[in-house]
This record gives structure tokens, sequence and C-alpha cells, in this order.
């Protein structure tokens, strides 16, 4: 979902994206893009915690 | 040295994707002809096949052990015959996942880039018959019924060897429709036998591309694909880890996973 947004992102800037570097944009767009990938790191990292307990008690057993 | 390294590739896929995604839109890139700014989703379509031709591979590997965990004519290979088939069908399932972000992408670069004179309403501006999105579209649909396959059996045993075949076959048409088929015809991409690259891989060239295009492009394809992994990993394990709870409650007489969560 995120390479999307950003796909999107770049694409709407067309030839004069630049124009979102110079004026700072790009740094506030960056920072929400940048909370939407450490959210899916965090999911990637609770689930993988989840897995290895359920591994955990299956081996238990 | 196994938990170190199961840690390690996690690790560094995020550090890897951090930086392609602080420096591939912060960085300036030099001007692609009629690209401009829309060059950077280099960065995040180009590496999304990488990661399917990485899969497909897992995935093909995975089928063809379980091919020949259950032949009783070969010496005994070790492990379970069922769990490699499981293993085959979460690297397809990620894949797919994978070439369908490639798919969009491309479609919205695509808008850009070869249709901007089009309104964003008409359908037209969405499609282009270019060989690489076709022979695309086609392995993806392949895949896609490598599914519709699985879900025709009730039988695991009969499931898993029909799927593993049906799979190398899946496998060995990604051949000539990623790597020979668009190569050979004429097209947009400028992988296309009648770009400048001549049908050849114009990222690896080194008339190519802009060093400034690879210092993100590399990483990406490797912090993409290190993604892809993990992602295939947790997907794989917990099918197992289903599989076994099923197992243990089949043998007590309780209702399994899959009955309770049949989704």
């Amino acid at each position: 979902m995120m390479n999307l947004f950003l796909t999107r992102l770049i694409l709407q800037a067309g030839p004069s994206g630049d124009i979102l570097l110079r004026e700072g944009r790009m740094y506030s767009v960056l920072a929400v893009l940048l909370v939407i990938f450490l959210a899916l790191v965090a999911y990637l990292v609770m689930t993988e915690r989840k897995i290895s307990a359920v591994e955990k008690r299956l081996n238990d057993k | 040295m196994g938990k170190i390294l199961n840690i390690g590739y996690k690790v560094l896929a995020v550090a890897l994707l951090a930086y392609i995604l602080i420096y591939g839109l912060t960085v300036v890139v030099p001007a692609m002809p009629g690209l401009e700014e829309s060059s950077r989703n280099l960065f995040y379509h180009v590496p999304m096949w990488f990661v399917v031709i990485t899969l497909m591979t897992i995935s093909v590997v995975q089928s063809v052990k379980f091919l020949r965990m259950s032949d009783p004519d070969r010496d005994k290979v070790s492990g379970v015959p069922l769990h490699a088939d499981l293993k085959a069908r979460e690297a397809a399932r990620t894949g797919i996942l994978f070439a369908i972000l490639g798919l969009i992408t491309g479609t919205i670069w695509g808008r850009v880039a070869w249709k901007a004179d089009f309104a964003w309403n008409d359908p037209a501006a969405w499609w282009t018959n270019d060989p690489i999105i076709i022979c695309a579209s086609i392995s993806l649909l392949i895949y896609l019924a490598y599914f519709l396959l699985r879900s025709s059996f009730t039988d695991e045993e009969q499931k898993a060897r029909i799927s593993a075949v049906y799979n190398i076959f899946a496998f060995a048409t990604l051949i000539p429709l990623y790597f020979i088929v668009p190569k050979i015809l004429p097209g947009l991409h400028p992988t296309s036998a009648d770009s400048d690259a001549g049908g050849g891989s114009f990222i690896f060239m080194r008339e190519g591309i802009d060093n400034t295009y690879r210092m993100i492009l590399y990483p990406a394809i490797i912090g993409f694909s290190l993604l892809g992994g993990w992602i295939y990993e947790l997907r794989m394990r917990w099918a197992i880890a289903a599989r076994r709870l099923d197992e243990k409650e089949m043998s007590t007489g309780v209702a399994g996973f899959t009955e309770v969560n049949p989704s």
C-alpha cells in the first residue's frame, strides 16, 4: 500500500515535481510515509512474535 | 548463527527500505527524457519484479522438493512433504502480491509517461498494449489458476501433488514471458527490442542509467527482496503452525484450526 501511495505521489508531481523538494513539502510527505513504514515494520514484528509464541506452544505440547 | 542471520536480514531489510524511502525521495535525480520526476518510480516499480522472480523460484523449488519427498521410488528426503507444499503455496501467494503491486505501480507510471494526454477517467489511459505488460498479466493469470486448481481438490495429498506439477509448468512459462518475448518484440519499455538497450537489461548496462539511480535502485532491489522474504517466512511459518495445530486437534477429536477459521 505504501508503495502504491509513493508511486501516486511521485507521479502526481509530474514534470515539475522538484517544486515539492524546493518548498520543503516533500519532507512532510516523507514524515507521513515514514510513519506508515514504521507501522508496517511494527506489524511484521508483532506478527512474528505471535507466530513464535504459537510455535513454542506447539513444540511444548 | 541461524538466529543472528534470521534477525540480521530483517534489520537489513528495514535499513535498506528506510534508506530508499528517505534518499529516494529527497535526492536530486538527473533528468530522464520524458519522465522527469516520475523517474523516481524506478526505485519502487522495478524491484517488485525481482521479488516476484525470487519468490516464484522459491515456490517451484519447494514444489520439486515435495515431489521428491513423496516419491516412493526415491531415497527418503528429510522433511514433511506437505510442509514443502505449504511453502510452495505461500511463496506463490506472496509473489502474486508483489506482481499485483508491480502491475499497479507500472500502470500508474504508464499513465503519466505514455498516456499523459488522456483524461484520468478514460479507461484507455490505464492500459497500454505493451509486450511486457501483456506478458506480466498472463503470468499473473497463470499463477491465479494455480490457486484455482488447488481449491478444486479436497484430498491434501492429491492437491499437493497436482499443484506441484502445475507449479513447475507455471514457473517454466515465466522464462519466456519475462525474459524472452518482451525482449524480442518492439514496445515502450526500455528493455524492448527497439529500445536503446536493444532488448538488454538497461539497469545493469554501463550506459543504461546514471549512477545516482544505481545508488538507490540496487539497494531497493535487495531491500524489497528481503521484505518479500520476510513476509513469505511469516506466512509459511503460520501455515505450518496451523497445519500442525490441525493435526493435533484431529488426533484429540476437537475441531481443528482450519475448521474454526476456514479463511
